[in-house]
């Protein structure tokens, strides 16, 4: 792997988790994200692909919808489920999990076509069931819905 | 989709059934055949050919059509073991979860072999509470109990088996184990945990 810059612990980074990797409740509506939300996929290419928030501006709302308009541009479909979710973390908070469960995970840049605020969660693995669901739920526990986010089209 | 009616096969193992080949029509005069090679050729066909392209190459809408038939093919065939509010509440969530214009890439449809240890778990420990449900990439069901800050997720595995995890408040704090079980002392194993309360629900 390419030596990247760590980023500040005090910026926020966000993953895409489809609406597949959501729990649906009795009722037929979708809720919060699962364990395989955190899962390596193929596009993690052996870390945690995330996307800084603060690349592109302070933490709001619209730069959260700018991330995830980055975020949808580096992908091969150019689109993203309406249920989906964008769910965000603390890069400090990222660190500490690893912390608890033995790991130094280190949140560095890494720039992909399309998306220029691109990071990833290095030693991250998905071996562990228990650390799988710390970061769904207590470590990313904040998330919007791609539909709530009224991003422009592609 | 709505719930399907009972169906005695499904609609993976009836496949189309053509005329072979070599009886359809065609312009050409019929002769007489001496020739042993072309005569074993002919009769020796097999008499129904399957069209059509293997599951994992068709289309998403198609591949989660087949998968969810196919499970709920296999849930009528127990649904007598089964209330019908329970039946329709997993066809629900079933129906939400092969969405196809949310399904992600590279995601596998409700496995049945996962489906069905997780039916079996509900009509073996008689479970009448209403977890949430998901899927894993590789199809298995995942289903999830909440009591104020517990919870209890369980993965259904094929063969009887599961995985599962528990988020418990102590007074000493929080405990998070995970451990994978037979199907069949998944309620033993839980005692130490309140399986009463995850699985007697509402």
């Amino acid at each position: 792997m390419v030596a990247r810059k760590a980023l500040p612990e005090t910026h926020h980074v966000m993953r895409y988790i489809p609406a597949s990797k959501r729990f649906v409740d009795e009722n037929g509506e979708y809720i919060g994200p699962h364990t395989a939300g955190f899962q390596l996929r193929e596009g993690d290419n052996g870390a945690l692909s995330v996307t800084e928030i603060e690349h592109f501006g302070d933490m709001n709302r619209a730069t959260r919808a700018a991330a995830a308009v980055a975020h949808r541009a580096s992908l091969k479909s150019k689109s993203l489920g309406k249920q989906a979710i964008f769910a965000w973390a603390k890069v400090s908070d990222v660190v500490a999990a690893g912390l608890e469960y033995d790991r130094e995970l280190r949140v560095v840049h890494d720039p992909v076509d399309g998306n220029p605020g691109h990071a990833e969660v290095r030693r991250f693995t998905d071996d562990d069931l228990d650390l799988l669901d710390y970061f769904a739920t207590e470590v990313f526990q904040d998330y919007e819905t791609v539909a709530a986010m009224n991003l422009p089209d592609y | 989709m709505q719930p399907v009616q009972h169906h005695s096969r499904s609609i993976v193992t009836a496949p189309e059934k053509v005329r072979p080949v070599a009886l359809q029509a065609t312009s050409a005069p019929l002769v007489a055949v001496n020739d042993s090679s072309v005569k074993a050729a002919i009769f020796n066909q097999p008499t129904t050919y399957t069209i059509g392209r293997p599951i994992a190459d068709r289309p998403v809408s198609e591949r989660l059509f087949i998968a969810l038939a196919e499970a709920k093919v296999w849930t009528s065939k127990v649904a007598m073991h089964l209330e019908l509010a329970t039946r329709d509440r997993l066809f629900r969530q079933l129906d939400v979860l092969h969405d196809p214009t949310e399904w992600a890439d590279g995601d596998k449809p409700v496995s049945l072999e996962s489906y069905k240890s997780f039916v079996r778990a509900i009509i073996r420990h008689s479970i009448n509470s209403r977890p949430a449900l998901s899927l894993m990439p590789n199809g298995n069901v995942l289903a999830m109990w909440r009591d104020g800050e517990d919870k209890l997720t369980i993965e259904f595995l094929p063969c009887n088996r599961t995985r599962w995890f528990v988020q418990n408040s102590t007074p000493a704090g929080s405990e998070r184990t995970a451990s994978t079980t037979p199907l069949e002392r998944l309620r033993d194993v839980l005692q130490p945990y309140g399986a009463e309360r995850w699985f007697n629900g509402s």
